[in-house]
């Protein structure tokens, strides 16, 4: 039985409460009402200062349905606009804050920013030390989405008018965010900052643009000029042939090489990109008819598991082996060949094309842009028993001369709706 | 009347098992990958090797002592004076482990949540349940352990589990990191993680046998190599490295890593529960041995005289590290190097030559 004196019992109690009440009511109280939070921060290279920062701020009344009038004081939005685009010329991320912080009310959380978009031209001189930064920062959160645009993110931002969901951040959430489009990867700020300082994979961005198309009209234009049977991943964000109240698109990818960006990869080689790294989940595929190539035949392609990879060294040089497993399940038949019997010779040409451009994706990444976005050498790092050992490989002027031998399995499983297709007429 | 207090293998083990693992919330994980690149697991591996080795020699040697605590058997080996040497080292380990814990904690505490807060008012709180838990003595903190510690270990493997789907097994390549020599020799060095296993020896007044305080030692032993070997791998298998070497709080990073679906999100929440859970009753326990061993040591009859004074002491010492990085040298370069000195070599003496003196006294008789 333990002896406390029961003056001790008390003090100690009301020590408690008082120390309970002073912890949340002090130095560190915060009114969430006092609070701004930007959905976006955008980043460009400035002109009165190095660093063009905007952001996107949630309006919360607007948002909720309460109306507007309550977004922080910040410049631009009216009284139904959910969000407030604010832009400054900074230094630096936090001087930016501070410098916002003098025009706007409330102060600025981060901590619900859902997208770090990052123009073209900030990307090509060099990003890493914004990204450090953000890393630093307690307030910004590791799976905030990180995104490249062509067009500089004040007007990128200022043409996010969500149409479909009231509340901008479920917006960003749901169209990034989604497992059933393969013509993006999902790229979260840790992943970019992860691949950015290893040294057996290079970083990359979602690519995303401006729809700039209004009318019809153009879209006849674009298919003379580049004809009218592309299949759909041949297109890169912006220049897709779509008309849409809602401007902003997303497709693609940005690649990285030591914090610069040096390219992009287009919808179909940002699906094989996800192939490789094991991030596809599943989407259509369009291919042409093995007995009538005019039609096609489309399928629901998808990663039955993770890719399986091996890499060997010889001759100084990585030769690596890649494995995917695939399943597909047919979704349109346009010639109406009965392929449901004898799937085998759509399955081999899903697998040939699969292969091939997969193949074409690997080598733009060694020949053209001499990056492991794949991360290759993570695979390659197994043939060395020390890090002393792998740095000294020099991995990053090696990649450029790998070889690469890619077996695609595909097996149809399902067949839709129909089981059997009948003759026409 | 502390004597009379008993407690069983189950408490003590919860003490035990907390003041080694609350490392893990700390620093432990990127200490394993400073020393041994993607390799930390195994060093964590081996230290826990090398740490059962000295403990079965230790637990070996106390055969001979029953319910004698550590400066009893001192006195028993070479008097009153090994009794005071013992006793002002313990105390001493005890107290440098208590201020830096403290101050590591509060800095941590403050840039995780607290981050306009003085530091000296984050650190009152600390101090103020130190000594409120001191106040009402062993057996109260180590009931409390009891209960609190399973609801950790919980939150501490939900945390592991969270972090699954960011898992790759090539994180962990080169398999042997920076090499097999520094797993072996940071490894052995790295045994300082079990200082805190000298808290054990104090216990045996309180367990009542010998045979309590083996299997509790054995206990705490296993479940605390457990929860770091996993702690490491996770790590390393969820951040790759280089990047593992950045984050200051590793497990704090790996949580908010974790991410599933839109409604599974932030769940540092949980961490800063258990972390602080942690912390505050790591520094109690040290604080409150700190005081017992020094009362013991001086022959005094009751510690809490002492408590308010040692905590003002121990709160004004914490100021001294000039800022959080010189607190993490301080930890790396002192305690995580040369607590195995006194928790086995020093132990380990201390038993060899007590057991000499009873042999030969015995020869004499």
């Amino acid at each position: 039985m333990i002896f406390v004196p029961k003056a001790f019992k008390s003090s100690a109690v009301l020590m408690t409460a008082v120390l309970a009440l002073s912890l949340s009511g002090c130095y560190d109280q915060r009114e969430i009402d006092e609070l701004a939070y930007p959905l976006a921060v955008g980043l460009d290279v400035g002109e009165a200062n190095v660093l063009r920062m905007t952001l996107q701020l949630a309006a919360p009344l607007a948002i909720g349905g309460g109306g507007g009038g309550e977004s922080g004081g910040g410049g631009g939005g009216g009284e139904a606009e959910t969000t407030s685009v604010i832009t400054v010329d900074t230094p630096s991320i936090y001087s930016g804050l501070n410098m916002i912080n003098n025009i706007i009310s409330k102060e600025i959380n981060l901590s619900h920013a859902k997208v770090i978009i990052v123009s073209k031209k900030l990307a090509q001189n060099g990003v890493t030390k914004y990204i450090q930064a953000i890393k630093r920062g307690r307030e910004f959160r590791p799976d905030t989405f990180f995104l490249l645009t062509n067009e500089p993110p004040y007007e990128y931002l200022k043409n996010i008018k969500p149409i479909l969901e009231s509340n901008p951040a479920k917006y960003y959430e749901l169209l990034l965010g989604k497992d059933y489009a393969s013509f993006f990867p999902d790229v979260r700020i840790t992943d970019f900052h992860y691949a950015d300082t290893s040294d057996s994979i290079e970083p990359v961005a979602i690519l995303s643009g401006t729809n700039q198309k209004e009318k019809v009209d153009e879209l006849g234009e674009i298919g003379s000029k580049a004809g009218s049977d592309r299949p759909e991943g041949v297109y890169e964000a912006g220049d897709i042939p779509v008309i849409s109240d809602l401007k902003n698109v997303v497709m693609g990818l940005a690649v990285f090489k030591s914090g610069k960006m040096v390219g992009t990869l287009n919808g179909a080689e940002a699906a094989c990109y996800q192939m490789v790294t094991g991030k596809y989940k599943h989407s259509f595929w369009s291919f042409p008819d093995v007995y009538d190539e005019s039609n096609l035949v489309v399928m629901d392609i998808i990663q039955r598991k993770k890719p399986s990879i091996t890499a060997q060294i010889k001759d100084g040089k990585a030769v690596v082996k890649i494995v995917l497993d695939l399943e597909g399940d047919f979704t349109s038949i346009q010639s109406n060949i009965a392929y449901e019997d004898d799937p085998q010779p759509m399955e081999d040409r899903a697998k040939e094309l699969i292969a091939k451009e997969i193949a074409a994706m690997l080598k733009k990444t060694t020949e053209e842009y001499d990056s492991d976005i794949c991360g290759i050498g993570r695979y390659v790092k197994g043939s060395f028993l020390t890090l002393d050992q792998w740095e000294s490989f020099k991995w990053n002027e090696k990649y450029s001369s790998t070889d690469f031998t890619i077996d695609v399995k595909l097996k149809v499983r399902r067949t839709g709706l129909i089981i059997k297709t009948a003759k026409q007429r | 009347m502390e004597k009379r207090i008993r407690f069983g293998r189950w408490e003590s083990a919860t003490l035990l098992i907390n003041l080694v693992c609350t490392k893990i919330f700390l620093y432990y994980n990127r200490m394993t990958v400073e020393d041994a690149g993607t390799a930390g697991w195994l060093l964590s591996v081996f230290s826990s090797f090398f740490a059962l080795i000295m403990f079965i020699v230790l637990i070996s040697l106390y055969k001979r002592f029953g319910d004698s605590d550590i400066l009893d058997v001192a006195e028993a080996g070479g008097g009153k004076t090994l009794k005071i040497l013992t006793g002002t080292i313990i105390s001493a380990s005890l107290f440098y482990l208590t201020v830096i814990v403290l101050r590591k904690f509060s800095e941590d505490m403050k840039i995780v949540s607290l981050s306009v807060s003085p530091l000296s008012y984050v650190m009152f709180f600390f101090i103020a349940g130190m000594a409120i838990a001191s106040f009402f003595g062993i057996e109260a903190i180590l009931r409390y352990h009891a209960i609190v510690v399973p609801v950790i270990v919980l939150g501490y493997i939900l945390i592991l589990l969270g972090v699954i789907p960011k898992m790759d097994v090539s994180n962990m390549l080169p398999v042997l990191g920076t090499g097999i020599e520094d797993i072996i020799k940071k490894g052995f060095i790295r045994s300082s993680i079990y200082g805190e296993l000298i808290v054990l020896f104090l216990l045996p007044p309180f367990l009542g046998s010998y045979s309590k305080v083996k299997s509790t030692g054995f206990i705490a032993l296993a479940f605390s190599a457990f929860f770091l070997i996993a702690g490491s791998l996770v790590y390393i298998l969820s951040i790759p490295y280089p990047v593992s070497l950045e984050p200051f709080l590793p497990v704090y990073n790996m949580t908010r890593e974790i991410s599933l679906g839109r409604f599974f999100q932030r769940i540092e929440a949980i961490f800063v529960f258990i972390w602080a859970m942690a912390a505050l009753m790591y520094l109690t326990a040290t604080f409150y041995f700190m005081v017992h061993t020094f009362a013991k040591t001086a022959g005094l009859k009751h510690t809490r005289p002492l408590i308010l004074p040692f905590a003002l002491i121990v709160f004004s010492a914490a100021f001294i590290p000039e800022n959080l990085v010189a607190v993490i040298k301080l930890e790396a370069n002192t305690t995580n190097k040369y607590a195995w000195l006194v928790t086995f070599v020093l132990t380990g003496a201390i038993l060899a030559l007590a057991a000499l003196r009873k042999r030969s006294r015995k020869e004499r008789s």
